[in-house]
């Protein structure tokens, strides 16, 4: 007994040992750029003011940047954009877990085709919607005309088109992968719960709305959570598709500070902005993992 | 179980770790030539086994450069490590090089706009003292006096210092279907209906006139065919990108308005700029639809694919318009100026080649650029699709053959530049926002160029009036 225990303590040294160099190498390159944005956010460092980085200004940055109303109308932009992809992924996620659900035969087959969209990079979904929107050679232009639908054929050109583009985009990559984390969570309601609901002479609205949901509420909330931290952080398919125009219609916020880094090269402004985004990230990351682990515990 | 499987997990993280350490070789690592000292040979194998890091955009003349890479290893023993990358992605590279000061580059390529932020922060160092040390300049063919005074002002010169080369030079100019303009009937047409003869347009009303007269829809004729789509008078850009400043800065220019006046005064709200945009966002309605999504890709594609008879667009997009493989206008096309109001306007849209302060080879960095603006270098990116900076290039009969060539010939002799100071990334990015608010309606032109006037004013506060650009 004693030799097994001094055994299980030798491999607890040797595996903190193991993990000690990933442990140290991640959290320096983890925790060191973090740091170093956290420390310019305090100085009036722009690439394009010479000295600049030495420049202490406290929290100059934080105070202008809710002064700054494209800084407010990108946030506005990116709560928008968050909220209606979100929401239509959960709607469209659990219908698609509903759906794949209930077939018996083929299921395997459909749920893998099921994850194409979220296997593309999101730069090539983006390179795909604006060759499918392309008003002059867009299949979505040919079908309009074909069909004669009553659609717009050019939506990039409107702010409240190109921000429902955006949405769609989103939706069409991620309402998927929606749909696999809810199968997972309806695949794991024990069928007792319905056989007692059918006996009781429940309808199915009522079977959905009394036993379904409620016991799916913590696999939608996580799959709320971790979409919504997604969505916040989306980039590269609004950038590729209308660059944040027209104007500043789809400007989300990742877009915005980018600009402010790399094209304004006020490294000090972005990095602050950098700072609230993490903060709101964290606090959606702690509420996530108290849904997580708070589920475990109880 | 749960203790073995803590086991596996740690010893194959380790291995990963590891692996990434591994990977990350610095680039003295990486190349050992880099680090070595420089052989005591003299002459052009001077610097032989030393190896050059330079970045540049990913683009035709680039690629051109790339095929002779070669060439200039065999003549000088030095090794060139080109990366290439899209626009946004190299400045941005660049951007985290300077700021981190990795010394990860020996050459950088930059649009000439940047050149007064890079000197004023320092990135860059000034090359007179390499061409002004005779035993630095090996290379034979090199001529600098050939280099086009005007290239390399606008991309290397900075209040009287030399700073970097010219790389790659493009010009904005007017492409337009020659079929269409020679074709009788369109010109019998055109004189019906607006009473004067078809011509190239070389002023902003008969540019207006042909654009209305060639926007036709599909089913209706053009040039004795049945469209089968709609087509459109001009081609131009809308994004909110640097294309649409570049092509828009052009109408302002030539109607008499810009950036600056002659003392140096914020000019983006005068009339004359106003009455620019007027009419930039008047003409669009002769362009193809979706104008806010079109950058100069796009130009270049709706123009290869037949749908546009003008538009106003960088030179170096032309070779593409006369690639038989891809573009139906192929031997169809005409090249002019930018037509005229006020004043002459073709803009220079050029990059230069600059070596970072912290380059650990400025001197091999040096003999490449002197390589670079040799002959018979030039002339193989001009055969490729790019432009030369040499002006013997421009007498060469091998290149003069190609269409685009006496037109953007006379273009460069003309050319414009736009600001060159340290806030201009900061200024285009204002700019951006503005006209794509302008041209999807969103404010009225006088709206937007106040808007934009009133942000340059903020963003250059007692600098103003700006005494050099």
């Amino acid at each position: 007994m004693f030799k097994r225990k001094r055994k299980l303590q030798n491999y607890t040294h040797l595996a903190v040992a193991f993990h000690l160099p990933a442990f140290l190498t991640l959290t320096v390159i983890t925790l060191g750029p973090l740091l170093y944005t956290l420390k310019i956010s305090f100085y009036d460092y722009k690439i394009s003011s010479s000295g600049s980085e030495d420049v202490f200004v406290g929290l100059k940055n934080y105070i202008n940047m809710f002064h700054d109303m494209e800084f407010v109308n990108s946030m506005a932009k990116t709560f928008l954009f968050m909220l209606c992809a979100v929401v239509l992924e959960v709607i469209l996620g659990v219908v698609l877990a509903m759906a794949l659900n209930s077939i018996t035969r083929f299921r395997k087959l459909f749920t893998s085709l099921t994850l194409i969209p979220m296997m593309v990079a999101p730069l090539i979904i983006g390179l795909m919607f604006s060759f499918f929107l392309n008003p002059q050679f867009g299949l979505y232009v040919w079908l309009v005309d074909t069909l004669h639908l009553p659609l717009p054929t050019v939506l990039t050109d409107s702010p409240v088109l190109a921000m429902i583009v955006v949405i769609l985009m989103d939706v069409w990559e991620w309402s998927p992968y929606l749909g696999l984390v809810f199968l997972a969570g309806l695949q794991s309601i024990s069928g007792e719960y319905y056989e007692a609901a059918k006996v009781d002479g429940a309808s199915s609205a009522q079977i959905f709305q009394y036993v379904t949901l409620p016991l799916m509420k913590p696999v939608l909330v996580v799959g709320i959570l971790l979409r919504a931290m997604e969505t916040f952080k989306e980039f590269d398919k609004p950038f590729i598709l209308t660059g944040g125009g027209p104007g500043n219609a789809t400007e989300v916020i990742d877009i915005f500070t980018y600009r402010q880094a790399f094209v304004s090269f006020n490294f000090s402004y972005a990095a602050a902005i950098c700072v609230v985004l993490f903060i709101i990230l964290q606090l959606c990351g702690m509420m996530y993992q108290k849904f997580v682990m708070g589920g475990e515990e109880e | 179980m749960k203790k073995r499987t803590l086991f596996i997990t740690a010893a194959l993280l380790t291995v990963c770790m590891a692996g990434t350490c591994g990977c990350g070789a610095s680039r003295s690592e990486a190349d050992p030539a880099a680090s070595s000292e420089p052989a005591a040979d003299s002459g052009a194998k001077r610097f032989a086994g030393t190896t050059i890091y330079m970045i540049a955009e990913q683009q035709t003349p680039t690629e051109a450069l790339k095929k002779q890479l070669d060439n200039f290893t065999e003549e000088t023993g030095i090794i060139v490590d080109l990366e290439m990358a899209p626009y946004d992605n190299v400045i941005q590279k660049e951007t985290l090089a300077f700021e981190s000061k990795s010394g990860a580059y020996d050459i950088i390529a930059a649009p000439y706009q940047f050149l007064g932020n890079l000197v004023e922060n320092n990135y860059i160092q000034p090359l007179d003292k390499f061409m002004e040390d005779d035993s630095l300049n090996i290379i034979e063919a090199y001529d600098e006096s050939d280099i086009i005074k005007g290239l390399w002002d606008a991309s290397g010169e900075w209040q009287g210092t030399i700073y970097g080369v010219p790389s790659n030079s493009c010009i904005g100019m007017m492409a337009y279907r020659k079929d269409l303009f020679e074709n009788e009937e369109e010109k019998a047409a055109f004189k019906e209906a607006y009473g004067y003869d078809l011509t190239v347009p070389t002023d902003w009303d008969t540019y207006y006139d042909v654009a209305e007269f060639f926007t036709r829809e599909k089913g209706e004729m053009l040039a004795g065919e049945e469209l089968k789509n709609n087509f459109y008078g001009v081609s131009m850009s809308g994004k909110r990108h640097d294309a649409t400043t570049c092509e828009w800065l052009n109408y302002a220019w030539s109607f008499g308005g810009g950036v600056f006046d002659e003392e140096g005064n914020i000019a983006i709200n005068s009339p004359e700029s106003v009455a620019a945009l007027e009419y930039f966002c008047n003409l669009t309605k002769f362009a193809p639809e979706g104008i806010a999504s079109k950058t100069w890709d796009e130009q270049t594609t709706e123009m290869q694919q037949g749908i546009a008879a003008m538009t106003i667009l960088f030179n170096d997009c032309y070779a593409a318009l006369e690639a038989e493989d891809s573009s139906v206008i192929a031997g169809k096309t005409g090249y002019g100026l930018v037509p005229k109001k006020e004043a002459d306007a073709a803009h220079y849209g050029g990059w230069g080649f600059y070596i970072p302060t912290d380059s650990g080879n400025p001197e091999a960095a040096w003999v490449f650029m002197q390589w670079f603006n040799t002959p018979e270098v030039q002339k193989n990116i001009s055969l490729d699709g790019g432009f030369p900076n040499l002006s013997s290039c421009y007498e060469d009969p091998d290149l003069s053959g190609i269409p685009y060539w006496e037109a953007s010939k006379k273009a460069y002799e003309i050319s414009t530049t736009r600001p060159r100071i340290a806030q201009w990334p900061k200024m285009d990015e204002i700019l951006m926002l503005e006209l794509s608010n302008a041209i999807t309606g969103e404010e009225t032109p006088q709206q937007a160029l106040d808007n934009a006037a009133q942000k340059f004013t903020e963003e250059l506060g007692d600098q103003l009036p700006i005494d050099y650009q």
